[in-house]
């Protein structure tokens, strides 16, 4: 019990089926507190699958996701959310006709609690409670620097900046375990470079970090400990040196793809 | 008894007739419509021009009234519709459209030929009062040429080509239009035949409804409830719950009151809304 | 900026658009109040810029159409009407009451609502307006086709709002109430959740808003609003009948706020200004009312898709552009 206790996110033999297809197979993996974890696989493992189902997007045919010794496997999205699994998404799914502030305040959703009567009447605990998250969301956005693009149009960003959007609004959540659902696409080196040091900068905040993410460099980089499935399957399990030696791994590969 | 039940079958009949164009909107463009009742009031009123003051043969001014109405629905996708999501609008807003259009038929409806109930004769020259048997006569041949039209749509979709492009259009654009499909075409073509439908469906019901501005507006409604509880994209499916509804309004106006068939028919809409979303063969709804 | 809040003419200097037009209504309110016409059509303006500004919490903020706004418009009056004249319950408890059982009634249609598709939504809120409509104009406790009659008038404090100058004063300290609680809403934690539910569901559950919890919430305020509406339409005009809760009521609703703009705050108002003059200049084509509705929504759709509001601040920006264009000029001369 006591090891459990280091372990912010525990999947235990995770299935899910759609129709006739498994698309995750038993897989299992944990997560220690304040890790950086990677996630990765060729195309069609099954990794947004899995990803989905830890934050309550899909309902698992069978298995378990432990979240913090709490089991949360087949609980809404929302529900998983207020629990502290904050997220980030492949395709980029900001509030567009929202201000930058006003994105990463959602994100403050399930930290705050005035309800719609203190909102129509304005209380005063309200109004506090507002100052405090627009306080906390500028400081966040500044250390995400995004500090003189407050008042801008989420849809008016810059492909970069709008990841780097979707990341400071989940860390309005305060989260403690953050998903990072393939970050780096689309980037180029230079936004590559500082998104690995950004990745860095939460975990230094205490924050545990799922990472799936299709870029080896990055992924190899940053990473403490590293799950590779394939169709579905666990394939590889271990730190980034023991993966990049794993002939099942470079196999799964075809040898082209972990080139370091 | 008997009578209650054929009587049920006419009506749904007719309701699948005009279901059926929903369910051919949908599939073809994946959208909604929500002047379909008033396409059926457009039709009937044509068909009784034709008909009744211009004195041309029935076939005749039924094709007439399916060209027009056709072409109405097909400019209307063309024009309208396409033009909007073209400006990026949301599906919503072509909904809103759909009722502008709605609203501006019936008014057009009333300028031209009036606002009061007008009667014409049934296909067949029986000699016409609203009494039960003649009637029923009339309702005997709605349901005929209902049926005759769901065959021909029938084969239409299934056995020529352009219904089978029609049918690959629906299932994926981008495919169809790399075989060489001309999807805008399909598109036109599908919002042209719901028109044409509902136009037929107005022509045959106009003998024994009368023929009055607001004619269409709640049998358009209900048919649209029978599309969505026979699985709304699904043609045959509109067919069965057409002939479902007929029956529910039946035996509610039989066992409770005239004056609630709407709101039963309404309040199962609503019910097979939230508990069969699929309709009764499961359709795909798409989000 | 921020510094001047707390001073008056800081607040004038910020708040300079509102005062000035505040300024502006209130001229005009004290104009129209010296005729009983024109007190009427001011009347209406409050009574269906409270209706729709609570459409626009339902469709520009959150996101779900409604096109039976009517139904909840209807309970509204007919629960006032009822209550007031059968029951002897004061008449300016009974609108509450009346706005409660609409809200009530909106949050019975949200629960489904909330997770229907866009197109079955459409639907559902039609099929609502359509079954209240029935049910008011069939059943013999809501006096069918005929409706009711000598329905009882607002009284406050003993003061009866008998004609139509008198009932502005309650209308109005309605109205303005309703749109500092939308204002409020949509500037607080509910509203951004609103506009993220409308803007992205699933990224909005992501974030720990339960997307049911605030559509559902939409739809009771917008039906309570609709219903407060629909109980003061009630007293004003002292007699209700099916009629004026039909699917084009409802059609109006919508066409005020598409006209007026959607997800803003002045909008509604101005949509419902526009319209009722339109009706009430255009009272000989009575007949072609609706045809008029359809082609101010065509107009709206294809060429003002945010409304005047919208068009207000494109123009706007258009003559700050020129005159900075223009300064940019003088500076390189």
């Amino acid at each position: 019990m006591s090891e459990k206790k280091d372990i912010m996110l525990e999947v235990q033999d995770l299935t899910i089926r759609f129709g006739g297809l498994v698309a995750v197979n038993s897989v299992n993996f944990q997560i220690p507190k304040g890790a950086i974890f990677g996630l990765i696989g060729p195309n069609g493992a099954g990794k947004p699958t899995l990803f989905n189902m830890v934050g309550g997007v899909y309902k698992p045919t069978s298995g378990k996701v432990i979240f913090d010794g709490e089991e949360i496997q087949g609980r809404p999205a929302y529900w998983v959310a207020a629990r502290g699994i904050a997220r980030t998404y492949q395709n980029i799914n900001l509030f567009k006709s929202m201000t930058v502030l006003e994105n990463v305040m959602v994100g403050c959703h399930s930290r705050t609690s005035s309800g719609l009567a203190a909102s129509i009447f304005r209380t005063g605990k309200q109004r506090k409670e507002e100052m405090a998250v627009r306080e906390k969301c500028r400081e966040i956005l500044e250390f995400m620097d995004l500090g003189d693009k407050v008042d801008y149009r989420a849809s008016n960003l810059s492909y970069g900046e709008q990841r780097r959007l979707e990341i400071s609004r989940a860390l309005a959540a305060d989260p403690k375990l953050l998903l990072l659902d393939e970050p780096a696409a689309g980037m180029n080196g230079a936004e590559k470079e500082e998104l690995q040091q950004t990745v860095r900068k939460i975990a230094d905040r205490g924050i545990t970090v799922l990472l799936v993410e299709h870029d080896m460099k990055l992924v190899m980089n940053v990473t403490h400990q590293i799950c590779v499935i394939s169709f579905g399957k666990r394939i590889g399990y271990g730190t980034p040196d023991e993966i990049q030696k794993d002939p099942v791994v470079v196999e799964a590969y075809l040898g082209g793809g972990l080139d370091v | 008894m008997l009578t209650l039940i054929v009587g049920a079958l006419m009506q749904g009949s007719v309701y699948g007739l005009v279901g059926m164009g929903y369910g051919l909107i949908y599939k073809a463009s994946g959208l909604m419509t929500l002047a379909q009742g008033d396409m059926i009031m457009i039709g009937a009123f044509l068909g009784m021009t034709f008909y009744k003051y211009m004195g041309l043969p029935f076939g005749l001014s039924l094709a007439l009234v399916m060209i027009i109405m056709f072409t109405l629905g097909f400019l209307i996708e063309r024009i309208l519709v396409t033009s909007l999501l073209a400006k990026g609008a949301a599906q919503v807003y072509v909904i809103l459209c759909t009722i502008a259009i709605s609203m501006i038929l019936q008014n057009g409806a009333m300028f031209a030929w009036g606002s009061n109930v007008m009667q014409f004769q049934a296909i067949l020259d029986l000699s016409i009062s609203i009494i039960a048997n003649n009637d029923q006569a009339d309702r005997l041949q709605e349901q005929a040429v209902g049926i005759f039209f769901m065959l021909l749509l029938h084969f239409f979709m299934q056995h020529t080509k352009f219904g089978t492009s029609m049918r690959a259009a629906a299932q994926d654009e981008t495919a169809a239009e790399a075989l060489g499909i001309n999807v805008p075409l399909t598109k036109g073509t599908a919002w042209g035949l719901a028109s044409m439908l509902a136009g037929v469906a107005g022509v045959i019901l106009g003998p024994s409804y009368g023929v009055y501005t607001a004619m269409g507006a709640l049998i358009g409604q209900k048919a649209f409830a029978a599309s969505v509880a026979g699985g709304y994209g699904n043609m045959y499916g509109a067919i069965v719950g057409g002939i479902f509804l007929g029956f529910v309004e039946a035996f509610s106006v039989y066992f409770v009151s005239s004056l609630y068939k709407d709101f039963i028919a309404f309040g199962i809409l609503i019910l097979v809304m939230i508990f069969m979303p699929n309709g009764l063969f499961n359709e795909q709804v798409m989000e | 900026m921020e510094k001047n809040q707390n001073t008056l003419s800081g607040f004038f200097r910020n708040n300079r658009a509102t005062v000035i037009g505040v300024l502006i209504l209130a001229c005009a309110a004290a104009y129209m109040l010296q005729t009983r016409y024109l007190s009427m059509v001011l009347d209406f303006i409050c009574i269906y810029t409270i209706a729709v500004t609570g459409l626009d919490l339902l469709f520009g903020y959150t996101g779900q159409v409604s096109f039976g706004q009517a139904g909840f418009y209807a309970i509204g009056a007919y629960t006032s009407a009822l209550l007031s004249k059968n029951m002897g319950i004061p008449a300016i408890v009974t609108i509450f009451l009346g706005a409660i059982l609409a809200m009530i009634f909106g949050i019975i249609v949200a629960f489904p609502a909330s997770r229907l598709v866009k197109h079955f939504l459409s639907l559902l809120t039609i099929a609502f307006g359509q079954m209240v409509y029935t049910f008011v104009n069939s059943n013999s406790m809501t006096g069918g086709p005929s409706g009711i009659g000598s329905i009882p008038k607002i009284s406050i404090f003993g003061f009866t709002l008998s004609g139509y100058q008198r009932y502005f004063w309650l209308v109005l300290v309605l109205v303005i109430a309703t749109i500092i609680m939308k204002n409020n809403i949509i500037n607080s934690r509910i509203g951004r959740a609103f506009i993220a539910v409308r803007e992205n569901p699933a990224a909005a559950a992501g974030m720990g808003i339960n997307v049911a919890k605030y559509k559902i919430m939409a739809f009771a305020i917008s039906a309570f609003l609709a219903g407060l509406a629909g109980a003061l339409y009630t007293h004003l005009v002292g007699f209700i009948s099916p009629d004026t809760f039909t699917k084009d009521q409802s059609n109006m609703f919508m066409t005020m706020l598409l006209f007026g703009g959607i997800a803003t705050i002045v909008g509604p108002m101005i949509g419902a200004t526009a319209i009722l003059a339109m009706q009430e200049l255009l009272q000989q084509f009575a007949a072609y009312q609706t045809l008029i509705y359809a082609v101010l929504i065509l107009i709206v759709l294809f060429l003002l898709p945010n409304g005047t509001v919208g068009l207000y601040t494109n123009v706007r920006a258009a003559i700050a552009k020129r005159f900075r264009k223009a300064r940019e000029g003088d500076e390189h001369v």
